[in-house]
């Protein structure tokens, strides 16, 4: 079997006093869909965002394409191309359709210009609406706007 | 959730911060743990 591009080994992590995520461990293939399952405060959230280096974890390990994340940035891990779609979207209501996406781009322009066609293929009213403030869209197009902004970046998405 | 059990290669179950299951998603649809905690009923349902 291929090498596993997400590794999640044992994390723990805390918000405050309240100790979330007891031991949690997963792995996670390159072309695979994987779903965190679990009911409301089973920890899926945190989960991400411990991936993300949004919520460090306190114990554990995680690795991505073999390198430890754990203990970077955000934006360093978002840098290396893990993509994600936060659970109200993100969106910057006040910048336009573009510019959401402008702000998102990491790598070369051709590169992002060539991902920006595909997902405009694939997501025609984001076309349709390239010049409107994010805020302005229907609640489908946002969303379509918080799970496209990511792929331009051609990488690995990470949906919430 | 049959959804999901078609769309998903494999599926990582957490339950009160802890994994509970993880893999195909014809093994967790049958997994009596799972079953509990995800769908309610059994001594470990809160």
């Amino acid at each position: 079997m291929a090498e596993p591009l997400l590794q999640v080994e044992g994390i723990h992590t805390h918000i405050g006093k309240h100790h979330i995520l007891q031991g949690v461990s997963f792995e996670v293939y390159a072309g695979e869909v994987t779903v965190l399952l679990g009911r409301n405060g089973a920890g899926k959230t945190t989960t991400l965002r411990s991936v993300m280096g949004l919520l460090p974890p306190s114990q554990g390990r995680i690795l991505f394409e073999n390198r430890a994340i754990h203990h970077m940035k955000p934006f360093d891990i978002a840098r290396l191309g893990i993509g994600f779609v936060p659970e109200d979207r993100g969106l910057f209501n006040l910048l336009t359709v573009e510019e959401n996406f402008r702000v998102a781009m990491l790598q070369e322009a051709k590169k992002s210009q060539e991902r920006l066609e595909f997902i405009l293929d694939v997501f025609p009213d984001l076309k349709k609406f390239w010049k409107a403030k994010a805020g302005v869209l229907s609640g489908g197009q946002k969303q379509m706007l918080a799970i496209a902004r990511p792929l331009v970046n051609e990488k690995h998405p990470f949906a919430h | 959730m049959d959804v999901l059990m078609a769309l998903s290669d494999s599926i990582a179950v957490l339950h009160e911060g802890k994994l509970i299951a993880d893999g195909p998603p014809e093994a967790i649809s049958k997994n009596q743990e799972v079953q509990t905690a995800y769908f309610g009923g059994g001594s470990s349902h809160g």
